[in-house]
C-alpha cells in the first residue's frame, strides 16, 4: 500500500524516531511502513492520521502493488 | 550533556540490576546442581553456574527491570515478524516431529527422551531465530 508519510513527515521535520515516539511504535515499523513492506493496523493508521492531522486515506491510497493484485 | 549521561546511567541500571540478581541465583542453581554431580563441587558449581547465567540474566531482566518496548508493541513491525516466525516454526516443528517418529517407528529406534527434548527445543529455537533474522533482512 502507498503512502506519503515521508513528505509529511518531512514538511514537520520529524526523524522517523519522532514519528515513531508519537504513534507509540518502533523505528524500524515506520521505516518499513514507508517502503510500502507493512500495513499498519487500524489504530495504529487512525493515530497517524491523528498526528498528520488528516484522514487515513489522505495518506494512505488504496492503489496496490502489481504482485499484490495477483490471485 | 546532561540527556546523554542519564541515558548512560540508565543504561548502566538496566545492565548491572540484573546481573546483581543474575550471580547469586546461577550460583544457587550451581550449587544445587554440583550437589548431585560426582566432580569436585567448586569446578561442578562453577560449570553450571557459568552455563545457567545467560538464562538467569534474561530471568533478572524480565523480573526486575521489564520488557521495553513501545506502547503499542503489538502494532510494531518487530511483534508482527515474530508472530510469523513462531507460527511457522510451529508447522516445522510438527511436520518434523511427524517425520521423526515415523522414521524411528518404521526402523525400531530407540531415542533417550531427554536428547529428544533438547533436539525439539533447540530446534525450534533455532528455527524461529533463522526465520526471525530473515524476515527482518527483507525488511
Amino acid at each position: 500500500m502507498n503512502n506519503d508519510i515521508p513528505r509529511r513527515r518531512a514538511e514537520r521535520q520529524w526523524s522517523q524516531s519522532d514519528l515513531a515516539g508519537r504513534v507509540g511504535v518502533t523505528r524500524q515499523s515506520i521505516i518499513s511502513i514507508e517502503k510500502g513492506r507493512f500495513d499498519p493496523s487500524l489504530g495504529l493508521a487512525f493515530r497517524l492520521a491523528d498526528v498528520f492531522q488528516c484522514r487515513i486515506e489522505d495518506i494512505f491510497n488504496a492503489r496496490v502493488k502489481a504482485a499484490d493484485s495477483l490471485p | 550533556m546532561a540527556a546523554t549521561s542519564h541515558g548512560e546511567a540508565s543504561r548502566g541500571r538496566v545492565t548491572l540490576i540484573p546481573l546483581l540478581t543474575a550471580l547469586p541465583l546461577a550460583a544457587g542453581i550451581g550449587a544445587v546442581a554440583a550437589t548431585s554431580n560426582e566432580g569436585p563441587f567448586l569446578l561442578s558449581m562453577l560449570v553450571f553456574g557459568l552455563a545457567i547465567l545467560p538464562a538467569a540474566y534474561g530471568i533478572g531482566t524480565l523480573v526486575l527491570i521489564g520488557p521495553i518496548e513501545p506502547d503499542h508493541h503489538a502494532e510494531t513491525v518487530e511483534h508482527h515478524w515474530m508472530m510469523q516466525a513462531t507460527s511457522g516454526a510451529l508447522l516445522d516443528l510438527v511436520t518434523g516431529a511427524g517425520v521423526l517418529l515415523a522414521v524411528i517407528s518404521v526402523f525400531a529406534i530407540d531415542l533417550d527422551g531427554r536428547t529428544t527434548l533438547v533436539f525439539v527445543l533447540g530446534a525450534a529455537m533455532l528455527d524461529v531465530a533463522i526465520r526471525y533474522v530473515v524476515l527482518r533482512r527483507r525488511g
